[in-house]
């Protein structure tokens, strides 16, 4: 392969990489603030499907990623309501969450089946996109992966130095004690859940609007389950994220770039490559008990109800 | 005045039963509100989906013959979530039960003789307890995660089945269709309602909630499943862990696989590349429809087999989309559990 064979694969992998990273950063904020919600794939799906819709009635497809941003919102806040507010079972809620937003993504776009839009254009940052290699690579895509990049960083200073993430981390290590405290145990799930939700469905809307412009159900393709994985992955650090959205976007790029090459191994069998990347990483990382442990957020998935 | 939840000292068994029903009148409104925001008339829509399936035998037979998978395979989730081991790849051991069960006829077509078909489907459970044990022994011996170890593994059996089906075991006299052989009679299963689907696997899938049911109830197995709703109790019981994963990912697996030999020697009659569409995870709505108790998994199966034949038939008569069924498994779902609150707090209304 010569230089400008592998700026456009590595180049690649930062764009794929951009749905993961922004739905994992959402999904490590909810679990840090001890909600497990299963239902990213869902609220990916009705964030692509709404930011479809509206930016191929608007034309404009900013405007899709605003409403892919708040429909994700409002999914991550019926999530919240119902385990907060109304104690459900977390797991049960997601998973509900996520076949939902897929019947909901189906039922919606049924219409639009095949139907194109301009997609998102890229903005080339001035001068650093010149730099020989690195410009091609990271500075020349749309904003939505600037902004991916951006928050995994906002999302690292906002848990490790705020402290607003300070009390977000309380409240998931252990509510009631953080409720004991007087910190606001349920605004800050309530708040941690719509965010989470939020960035599912910019990651939706961006895979809609920007990395295949044209509308088939089932554009999601559990993504939103490899991003709850790179959670896990990054044992809830958000830095982590980085290397781990790379390494899982690489190894779907790769597939990609060796069948185009002419590759002699099935295509079918290749596309499982992705989610055993996944399960593999998964295993090397949890095999030492103790750091999964340590990691966790000591409450996650666990209901918690002030009785007072 | 404003509502506030009050923890009942006792949880309610009444609100237990009363709530999927609340559920299904919400989910039920939910619905009609939807088809009239989109512009379709909502008591036409409501007739196509719940009432044309039920108003012909051979409507019935239809609902009997989408539910006995969902039967099957919720009965073995409601073990595995009760065990709180969250199998939630239930997709991926029915696949592999479709394609263990298919060897067979595979490689010798002609294959005759009464030993085949239950051969067959001991082939087919025991390809989704083969597929269950991976992630149980990932559990076990490296602590992964089983919610996405399941999932995951629901992908490659996809990608494995649509190897198979595009490629080795795709019949040479489909005219480029993917899809193996058909089944011969001797590897199919027996109708029992001649000029329907409904076949011997429907009788049987119908069978197993109440297996389920007797073994959650009578055998040791099913006390500690019952206390593993308690880690401290088990912890303190002494029930190993590690061998709950295992027999309930083992149990659910073989179920779910046995779910799949069912439909590709019964209705389906060949292995396809679309023998999935999407079980596993109305499974999932089952058990938890049934409010993961065994007997409810029948009513709860047939429900959600109604709202596959519903929206196949609002599909054909109004142009609906075939997600419509998902749709309405998913407002179900979140409907019972906000309905199930009741289950354990009562509403009191207290003066602002």
């Amino acid at each position: 392969m010569n230089a400008a064979a592998w700026i456009s694969l590595l180049s690649a992998v930062v764009v794929a990489a951009t749905p993961l990273l922004l739905a994992a950063t959402g999904e490590l904020v909810c679990e840090r603030a001890g909600l497990l919600n299963l239902g990213v794939e869902g609220m990916m799906a009705v964030g692509a499907v709404s930011g479809f819709i509206t930016a191929y009635h608007t034309g404009s497809a900013y405007l899709g990623l605003l409403a892919g941003i708040g429909a994700g919102a409002a999914c991550g806040i019926l999530f919240a309501w119902l385990t907060v507010q109304w104690v459900a079972d977390q797991v049960a809620t997601g998973l509900a969450l996520t076949i939902f937003g897929h019947g909901l993504s189906g039922f919606l776009g049924h219409s639009y089946a095949g139907d194109t839009i301009t997609a998102l254009a890229p903005l080339a940052i001035p001068g650093l996109a010149s730099i020989p290699w690195l410009g091609a690579i990271f500075f020349d895509h749309s904003l939505p992966v600037y902004l991916a990049l951006f928050f995994v960083f906002a999302i690292y200073w906002f848990l490790y130095r705020s402290r607003a993430g300070l009390t977000l981390r309380s409240v998931g290590e252990d509510p009631a004690v953080a409720h004991s405290l007087g910190l606001p145990v349920n605004p800050t799930r309530h708040a941690a859940a719509a965010f989470g939700g939020a960035m599912a469905g910019f990651a939706g809307a961006f895979l809609s609007t920007a990395y295949t412009p044209m509308w088939a159900e089932g554009m999601v393709a559990g993504q939103g389950w490899i991003a709850i994985g790179l959670v896990v992955f990054a044992t809830w650090r958000p830095l982590r994220l980085l290397g781990g959205a790379w390494l899982f976007a690489g190894v779907g790029v790769g597939q990609l770039f060796s069948q185009a090459a002419g590759l002699s191994i099935n295509t079918y069998l290749l596309s499982a490559l992705p989610y055993l990347a996944v399960l593999l990483a998964l295993v090397l990382i949890s095999r030492d008990p103790l750091r999964i442990r340590l990691n966790t957020p000591a409450s996650l998935g666990k209901p918690f109800r002030a009785e007072t | 005045m404003s509502p506030v939840l009050e923890r009942r000292p006792q949880s309610s068994t009444v609100m237990r039963v009363i709530a999927p029903v609340i559920a299904a009148l919400a989910a039920t409104l939910i619905t009609l509100v939807l088809l009239a925001l989109s512009g379709k008339a909502p008591m036409e829509g409501f007739y196509a989906l719940f009432l044309a399936p039920l108003a012909t035998p051979s409507g019935w037979a239809q609902v009997l013959v989408k539910s006995a998978p969902l039967a099957l395979i919720g009965a073995g989730l409601v073990v595995a979530f009760r065990a709180r081991v969250w199998n939630i790849g239930a997709q991926g051991q029915y696949i592999a039960g479709a394609v263990a069960g298919s060897v067979l006829v595979i490689y010798r077509p002609e294959i005759t003789g009464g030993w085949v078909l239950p051969v067959i489907l001991l082939l087919g459970a025991v390809g989704g307890m083969v597929y269950a044990a991976v992630p149980a022994w990932l559990a076990i011996r490296f602590n992964a995660n089983v919610i996405l170890s399941t999932l995951m593994l629901d992908y490659v059996a996809l990608a494995g089945l649509h190897y198979l089906t595009f490629g080795p075991w795709r019949n040479p006299a489909n005219f480029g269709f993917p899809g193996s052989v058909s089944f011969p009679a001797s590897a199919s299963l027996p109708l029992l309602w001649p000029g329907t689907q409904v076949d011997l696997g429907v009788l049987l899938a119908f069978f197993a909630p109440l297996l389920v049911w007797g073994l959650l109830r009578f055998s040791l197995f099913g006390y500690q499943v019952r206390v593993s709703l308690s880690e401290a109790a088990s912890v303190y019981a002494g029930f190993s862990r590690a061998r709950m994963v295992w027999q309930s990912l083992l149990l659910s697996g073989g179920l779910a696989g046995l779910a799949g030999i069912l439909q590709v020697a019964g209705p389906i009659g060949q292995l396809q590349t679309d023998i999935s569409s999407d079980l596993g995870f109305a499974g999932i709505i089952v058990a938890y429809l049934a409010q993961l108790n065994p007997l409810g998994v029948m009513p709860a199966a047939l429900l959600v087999g109604l709202f596959y034949v519903g929206s196949a038939n609002a599909q054909i008569t109004l142009g609906l989309s075939a997600a419509l069924g998902e749709l309405l498994q998913g407002i179900l779902l979140l409907a019972l559990l906000a309905a199930n609150v009741l289950v354990h707090y009562r509403l009191r209304w207290r003066q602002a």
